[in-house]
């Protein structure tokens, strides 16, 4: 067990910059573009209470004359339940980034240390090819991700607190009432956490593919990555006219992300979303491509490094 | 005693070049073998069949294990260093104190520490911030702090100079190897390992040309420095090298009568340097 642990911490210390500074540089940038996104909003709310005064004097406009004025120009409400999508926003962001980084980790991951030729540095430890393979995988599913979920909780949080203290503080707007809030936060962050897990799963097969690219090329993994399923694709298009690869690979990226969009907006129809996936014959067919691309990686690792 | 690595008939091709040729080979526990042989003779092919890291047809256990099937296991108790030394560059130097301590059961995280008070290493410096000396003083760090039977060093000082070439392996010698350790080392810098040596093997060709313990060399070769005006008897046995030195010339004998030879001139046991010319070049003279 501690072999393993040290496999995913030798991955981190490997990854710094993508696996712990992008997701926290992510969450500088997003909070410090609400900061900057409340400055209009708030122009618009100055210059609307101006108005109000300029046509009743004699009355004050403040705190829930605010809320009603507000009401009668834009869509506002107290329903905790619509910071949900406000959180999904963030969170989506957050995830197609990690997906971004976790296709590039994954493509480089078996092949970096062949380019350098440190490989003979890890081949000296006493650790099997199975092992650091399932390393990797955990390391790119599970512990990436888990910084990744970090950051963007901390968005949330930072955006929610952001948004009471504007809302409810600087003009006195009421707001939905505080365990609302923190409710909808948390069930929010429990479905990103479980939402990702469901798309890591429809997505095993793509990350073990580019594993296996990393393992298997002489050079520029990436290449075969792409390259590989498009060859596929115009082949077939080619030779038979069908375009099933194609259908193939796509619904399985759409069914990833659409389960995970479903869950995170919305934690309830988890159940459903389960269901779905567990009667996907594809979805098992997924998981059985990704056993065999995981093995062949291993074997690959063992047996063709002398390249 | 059970030997550290017995191989029989091991055998490696790739395509047409033979890089191993049938070779049977013992090496027993607390010994310092040096595997000298000219570039591309098989040294590399002969150690990546001993770490497991290459498959060779025969038969070959490494303390008595399979080294492609149970190389894992062979790690634990078996520790190298390879010429293009090799430790990632983006690791910092605490973390691979850490990682040794977290996969290597044998690894002394203390000891490595104590070796690195010694240099000027520091433990927060990333390996790309190190020189080529530092790199090779960091990987003997480690590896010595290992507990392992049988340490396997392919080209461990190439690049290095003189001064951390001297260290090196005086730090080996004194800080790490003991009766219960083996060593097996390959190198081009015959001259700085001679003296440290228990046994030896000359390998062209992927053959085995000399295999043989030191003590053993000074009974089956001499060297014989004969001045020019001295002639040669026509019954005197034919030598095996011969290159000329100044004033006379220098003939490396194999398996000849010492007390005849001594009459030729001065005698003594050829140095490995000279030794290994005249084994791998065979009866050619230099001109």
């Amino acid at each position: 067990m501690r072999k393993f642990s040290t496999q995913i911490k030798r991955e981190f210390w490997e990854c710094r910059t993508s696996f712990i500074k992008a997701p926290m540089v992510t969450a500088g940038i997003l909070i410090g573009l609400l900061l900057l996104g409340i400055a209009p909003w708030h122009h618009r709310i100055a210059g609307l209470i101006e108005r109000q005064q300029m046509a009743h004097p004699q009355v004050s406009v403040f705190g829930s004359d605010v809320f009603s004025e507000l009401s009668k120009h834009q869509n506002v409400t107290t329903d905790a339940g619509y910071l949900v999508h406000g959180f999904a926003a963030v969170y989506t962001i957050f995830a197609l980034i990690l997906l971004l980084v976790l296709a590039f980790y994954f493509t480089d991951t078996l092949y970096s240390d062949r380019r350098d030729q440190s490989i003979l540095f890890w081949k000296s430890m006493p650790v099997s090819e199975r092992d650091t393979i399932l390393g990797k995988l955990a390391a790119g599913v599970v512990g990436a991700p888990a910084i990744y979920a970090g950051a963007a909780l901390a968005t949330g949080a930072a955006f929610l607190l952001i948004f009471v203290v504007y809302a409810g503080f600087i003009w006195n707007i009421p707001v939905p009432a505080a365990g609302a809030m923190v409710g909808t936060f948390f069930t929010c962050g429990l479905g990103l956490v479980l939402g990702w897990l469901l798309m890591a799963a429809w997505y095993l097969p793509i990350f073990c593919w580019l594993m296996f690219c990393s393992a298997f090329v002489r050079k520029a993994p990436f290449l075969m990555a792409l390259g590989g399923p498009l060859a596929l694709i115009v082949l077939e298009k080619w030779v038979l006219g069908s375009h099933h690869a194609f259908q193939i690979i796509g619904s399985h990226i759409a069914a990833g992300f659409y389960h995970f969009q479903l869950v995170i907006n919305n934690l309830s129809a988890l159940p459903d979303q389960l269901m779905a996936t567990v009667s996907a014959l594809q979805f098992w067919l997924g998981l059985v491509a990704a056993g065999a691309l995981l093995s062949a990686s291993v074997w690959m690792r063992a047996n063709r490094w002398e390249i | 005693m059970q030997p550290v690595i017995h191989a029989r008939g091991l055998h490696k091709a790739y395509g047409s070049t033979i890089a191993l040729d049938r070779v049977d080979f013992d090496l027993m526990p607390g010994r310092i073998l040096g595997l000298i042989g000219p570039n591309g003779a098989g040294k590399t092919t002969l150690l990546k069949a001993i770490l497991g890291l290459a498959p060779a047809q025969g038969e070959l256990s490494v303390l008595g294990l399979n080294p492609r099937k149970e190389r894992t296991k062979l790690l634990e108790q078996v520790s190298f260093i390879a010429d293009t030394a090799i430790l990632p560059r983006w690791l910092k130097v605490s973390e691979a104190l850490s990682y040794l301590q977290g996969v290597h059961p044998r690894f002394s995280r203390d000891r490595a520490e104590t070796f690195l008070r010694r240099t000027e290493i520091r433990t927060d410096s990333l390996v790309r911030q190190l020189s080529k000396g530092m790199l090779t003083q960091l990987h003997l760090a480690l590896v010595m702090a290992i507990d392992s039977q049988l340490l396997v060093l392919d080209e461990p000082t190439l690049g290095l100079d003189i001064l951390y070439r001297k260290q090196f392996y005086s730090a080996l010698l004194e800080d790490y190897f003991d009766e219960n350790k083996t060593i097996l080392v390959t190198t081009h810098q015959v001259e700085e390992i001679e003296n440290l040596l228990t046994d030896v093997v000359f390998i062209k060709n992927g053959k085995f040309c000399l295999n043989m313990p030191m003590e053993d060399l000074h009974q089956q070769f001499t060297e014989v420095r004969v001045t020019n005006d001295r002639m040669i008897p026509a019954d005197a046995p034919q030598p095996i090298h011969t290159r000329p030195i100044l004033g006379g010339k220098a003939m490396i004998f194999e398996n000849a009568d010492r007390s005849f030879l001594s009459t030729l001139g001065d005698i003594k046991t050829p140095n490995l340097a000279d030794l290994f010319v005249a084994k791998i070049q065979g009866g050619r003279t230099d001109a």
